[in-house]
């Protein structure tokens, strides 16, 4: 099968339903209908009672405290003061590269020697710098990786709690607010340590301990539920901390919330964390760059850690060994896992495609050896205009995946749309079908910041979109069996995995399959 | 059993001495290529070291290296065998009394020794200017002593008895801390060695220094009674003073030397570690016998004698009830003729044992230390059969009073009165002294000595059994909450009731001891075994309460437990509980 063929075969963008003409957007799904209104009469409640008891998260540009980063620098006046001094808080604040290049760039009657030998000195670290990035054990910073993650956007990430209604939410200026749904009151996480947050994670088997990925290192918060205090005091965080392991990229849970794995975009070394009692044991392979992602799979067996160069690898949690992946191109810029971690689905930063890895049991040899061959392409991303004039696909932004296996939501760094794939998994031989859902978008001007599926939602899927106007939207899609979720101990994941595949394959078995043979 | 659980602990413990011994030859030789290092002949380096390496005397030596090291590692592995027997000392005069200890004794021998054939085989190997104890004297006539590699042994010897004082009687009791994952034995010696050996150097400084100074002043004394037992005579000039004392190349191996000695004690430590938390698989013994060389798990976690391996099933038992489905079956299953769950039982009752005794220790600690010695001795003159209420607050209560005021009527005295009068000046007299004693009991200092203290206990405790707990907590949730799926003949089910009120129990406890507040200590928190381990412990029953009441959810109401207990696993399940 030659690959025109495979991709032709396999899901893309250009075969979603496109969106309706006008300004009416996407409200949520229900019994496989999607329910589209005007931005201005937008009211969920009256299409479903699922959201109902939800926290109602309000974000508004008052409410964001400034916080003292390079771009409000401005906001303050300028005073002139002598070089001398200028060089002293340079170095205070920004270290001794800083001071150097104000010497070097200075233009009033600074020592003349001083400012050869700054010039100098710059060139000469440049120069080093440069070698030393060519030499691949040593160039362990990564300049694409430098920039705070995420660019200018307001809301910097938001996650749902795995047993609660309780969502965390950070924003740019490194505040975490904590919105749950019996009571108003919103906990304001902030401390002195806590910069240039990154990432957050809910301890599962726990109320209260949220993990805050921050430039120091990790902060480990305990929001008692019980509490009335609005500013959590400092005390309450526990701060993991090595001097090699700062500007933390990506953090996990184990599905027990006994064991938490850290990574940091400037090194390869990965940190296992025994929280309780704060010790680590450092991970650390040769190959790749800085490791920008890791994902613990739900059944507390393998790990998905993506570097920022051509490596990615899946380790396995008995006895931590590696297992290596290279790409012939770009980098991973999103990855999730399947919830019966039998599939990792992950995107790249050249391709636009969403490839499929599967592991699991071997159904037989010849089944066993396509798998082993390599990823396969479940989804074409290749960006499409649509009818309604909006672009859509490119390069993935994020990748979510909701608990049932059932919905898989995608944004990309140039559209306003999200894309959302239903999805279905078979065992034996393991694979992943994708079929197109919809596509959502937001209010005229409105971009996608940040997405994630609530874990504990019991209808079916919930949504929960961070738009760039600040605005969090909930976009459930219900499904048709309401009230069948278990009360009494969740299925093993396969099972469930099993059983909603079922259904899926039952509601949706009128939609195209682009399922690509092995 | 108890032959192959001791067998399996001995070939552990061999590994390690090996695997020291291995380290101590590469640092051996690392040492001879560093000390003949010369940035003016590289290649000659090569060729000396090589030559050194390979030679007679260089193999020679390695012998009584190896043997001192071998005993070492035998000394460190009693250590874990034995570390139930540590003594807990509730007083510090205790606590003082327990440094003299022939066990100690013997570590301090052995250490001088380690130290003194270290500084010995590493000064063997260098140039001539170190190589021999005695040297030609500046008359050339007589044998003089070699004060530098005199020197280096006395710091071979003074770093042992440092290191004995620091790991010893100035540290926290040793404890196997178990790693947070498991992984190879390779990698993480690899990991370690380096770390181990960039730390060493800086904490050979302060050593080094001290030494430095000792020998300065006290030097002279050393070496007039060494060269008079060697029949040496010694150079006018000694090393103790100033400017023969300030020589770089001495310094630098002296610090070489020092260096070499806390590496290779602490790579011991860490080797011990390594080896003794490997992760260990025990099979579950169910219909089928066992083949005789193979320890159970049931076995295993029973075996009290050896604590290693009692922790070793209890971690086993841990990663089997989250990850090992197949041995989890087996646990469930029936006993074939009669159909009794003796598998579940049998490991179940252990892990409840486990739980029980340490809350009736702990509770013990606290019981003993809340009543001052004189108390105890008199609830102990008390009838035993008597109800345990405080009597002497029935008795005298403060509100009632008499307030008439008292008359004193004289008597005549009788030979009886006499006697009486006597028999009471007596009782008097050894209140009286009963009234002294108690106040010299309270004097500060002697309270310092004599008072009893509650942290050692409850410190010991953790440190021995916490982790057991951790795990036996830990593992009867996860095997509670699978057997929803797993267990066919609900024999886990009728002990669902004991493991919740075990679990809440413990939490309670463990609450109680939290405000305690012993910590007020200003100690790294990273030294502090016996904190990592409350809180780890804390925690897991957290989790565990948390893990059970996820899965079974509002059907927690149908299990019968007591009231106060449904309340509190109601709030669990409604995540009210932080």
């Amino acid at each position: 099968m030659n690959t025109t063929e495979t991709l032709n075969r396999i899901c893309s963008l250009k075969h979603f339903s496109p969106l309706p003409s006008g300004d009416s957007v996407p409200l949520c799904e229900t019994e496989g209908r999607l329910i589209y209104c005007l931005p201005e009469f937008v009211n969920l409640h009256l299409y479903t009672k699922a959201v109902d008891n939800l926290p109602e998260v309000l974000i508004t540009r008052d409410m964001l405290h400034h916080a003292a980063t390079n771009s409000n620098i401005n906001v303050f006046l300028p005073v002139t003061e002598n070089i001398w001094k200028r060089l002293q808080n340079a170095w205070y604040e920004n270290g001794f590269r800083e001071a150097l290049q104000i010497a070097a760039q200075s233009e009033e009657d600074v020592n003349s020697l001083l400012k050869f030998f700054s010039i100098q000195t710059i060139s000469l670290l440049n120069k080093f710098n440069r070698i030393c990035s060519r030499i691949p054990l040593l160039s362990s910073k990564d300049t694409e990786f430098q920039q705070q993650p995420g660019g200018k956007e307001c809301i910097v990430c938001i996650e749902w709690h795995p047993h609660c209604k309780k969502i965390a939410l950070a924003t740019r200026d490194d505040s975490v607010r904590v919105f749950s749904s019996h009571t108003k009151l919103v906990p304001l996480l902030k401390c002195k340590v806590q910069r240039n947050v990154s990432c957050l994670a809910w301890r599962p088997l726990s109320t209260s301990d949220l993990a805050v990925g921050c430039a120091s290192g990790i902060l480990i918060w305990t929001v008692d539920p019980n509490s009335v205090v609005m500013r959590p005091s400092s005390s309450t965080a526990v701060l993991l901390q090595r001097s090699d392991h700062t500007d933390i990229s990506s953090i996990a849970w184990s599905a027990d919330g006994n064991l938490l794995v850290s990574a940091s975009r400037l090194n390869q070394i990965m940190y296992v964390w025994e929280v309780s009692t704060e010790r680590a044991t450092c991970l650390k392979r040769i190959g790749g760059g800085g490791i920008s992602l890791v994902t613990w799979a739900p059944d507390n067996r393998k790990v998905f850690a993506a570097t920022s160069r051509l490596v990615f690898r899946v380790w396995t949690t008995d006895l931590w060994t590696p297992e290596r992946w290279s790409l012939p191109q770009g980098h991973i810029v999103a990855a999730c896992w399947s919830p019966c971690s039998l599939a990792l689905l992950f995107a790249t930063s050249l391709e636009p495609v969403i490839y499929a890895l599967t592991f699991g049991p071997i159904g037989s040899v010849y089944t066993a050896v396509e798998d082993r061959r390599g990823a396969c392409r479940v989804a074409d991303l290749t960006d499409v205009t649509l009818p309604s004039g909006h672009r859509v696909g490119g390069e993935v932004n994020q990748m979510v995946w909701d608990g049932r296996g059932r919905h898989l939501a995608v944004t990309f760094h140039d559209s306003e749309l999200i894309a959302v794939f239903l999805t279905n998994i078979t065992t034996s031989p393991n694979t992943v079908h994708v079929t197109p859902c919809c596509f959502i978008k937001g209010e005229p001007g409105e971009k996608p910041n940040a997405i994630t599926f609530q874990k504990n939602f019991e209808e079916g899927a919930n949504l929960t979109i961070a738009w760039s106007s600040h605005r969090v939207q909930y976009f459930p899609f219900i499904y048709q069996e309401l009230g069948s979720s278990n009360t009494i101990g969740s299925p093993g994941p396969l099972e469930s995995s099993l059983q909603q595949s079922h259904i899926a394959g039952k509601s949706y078995s009128d939609l195209p399959s682009f399922i690509r043979s092995p | 059993m108890e032959l192959s659980s001791k067998e399996m602990h001995i070939w552990r413990i061999a590994g390690a001495i090996g695997w020291s011994i291995v380290f101590q030859f590469i640092f051996l030789y690392c040492y001879i290529f560093v000390a003949n290092l010369d940035f003016w002949h590289p290649l000659h380096v090569f060729s000396v070291s090589f030559s050194t390496i390979f030679s007679f005397k260089t193999l020679l030596n390695i012998f009584p290296l190896a043997l001192v090291i071998f005993c070492q590692g035998l000394l460190c592995g009693r250590d874990y065998f034995n570390q139930r027997n540590n003594q807990v000392s509730n007083t510090r005069f205790s606590l003082l009394l327990n440094f003299f200890t022939i066990y100690n004794f013997t570590t301090l021998v052995l250490f001088s020794v380690v130290g003194i054939t270290l500084g010995c085989v590493h000064t063997s190997v260098l140039n001539e200017r170190l190589n021999s104890f005695s040297t030609l004297c500046p008359n050339k006539i007589e044998r003089c002593l070699n004060e530098e590699r005199f020197f280096l042994a006395c710091d071979g010897l003074w770093m042992g008895i440092f290191f004995f004082m620091r790991n010893y009687i100035f540290r926290s009791s040793k404890a196997l801390v178990f790693p947070p994952i498991q992984q190879e034995k390779f990698i993480r010696i690899k990991s370690s060695f380096l770390p181990c050996v960039r730390n060493s150097f800086a904490k050979s400084i302060v050593p080094s220094l001290l030494f430095f100074i000792c020998y300065f002043f006290k030097g002279d004394y050393l070496r007039s009674s060494f060269s008079s037992i060697l029949y040496l005579e010694t150079k006018n000039d000694g090393l103790d003073s100033i400017f023969t004392l300030v020589d770089f190349e001495l310094m630098f191996y002296l610090w070489m030397l020092s260096t070499t000695f806390i590496v290779t004690l602490e790579m011991m430590e860490i080797l011990f570690n390594i080896y003794l938390t490997e992760q260990a698989m025990f099979p579950v013994s169910t219909l089928l016998a066992l083949p005789a060389n193979q320890v159970s798990l049931q076995d295993a976690l029973m075996c009290e004698s050896f604590p290693i391996i009692q922790h070793l099933g209890f971690y086993d038992l841990a990663h089997l009830a989250e990850f090992d489905e197949e041995r989890r079956a087996q646990l469930f299953t029936l006993s074939m003729p009669g159909g009794h769950a003796h598998t579940w039982n049998c490991v179940s009752s252990q892990c409840f044992k486990v739980i029980n005794s340490f809350l009736d220790n702990l509770d013990k600690a606290f019981d003993e230390t809340r009543l001052t010695p004189s108390e105890v001795n008199s609830i102990k003159k008390l009838d035993t059969s008597a109800p345990k209420v405080p009597i002497q607050d029935h008795l005298y209560s403060p509100r009632i009073r008499c307030l008439s005021p008292v008359v004193v009527q004289s008597h005549p005295v009788s030979t009886s009165t006499i006697q009486k009068s006597y028999e009471q000046a007596l009782k008097n007299c050894s209140s009286w002294f009963d009234e002294k004693l108690n106040a010299f009991y309270k004097k500060p200092l002697i309270v310092y000595l004599f008072g009893d203290m509650i942290e050692p206990k409850v410190k010991q405790l953790l440190i021995d059994r916490g982790q057991l707990v951790t795990w036996a907590v830990k593992s009867l949730s996860t095997l509670a909450c699978s057997s929803l799926r797993e267990d066919y003949f609900g024999v886990v089910q009728k002990d669902l009731g004991i493991i919740i009120l075990t679990l809440v129990h413990l939490k309670q406890s463990l609450e109680k001891l939290q405000k305690q507040n012993m910590y007020n200590r200003k100690m790294p928190k990273a030294e502090r075994i016996d904190l990592q381990v409350k809180n780890a412990l804390r925690w897991t029953v957290k989790q565990s309460l948390y893990r059970i009441a996820i899965t079974f959810g509002t059907h927690v109401k149908d299990i019968d437990l007591p009231g106060d207990v449904q309340q509190q696993m109601l709030n669990f399940v409604s995540f009210k509980e932080v």
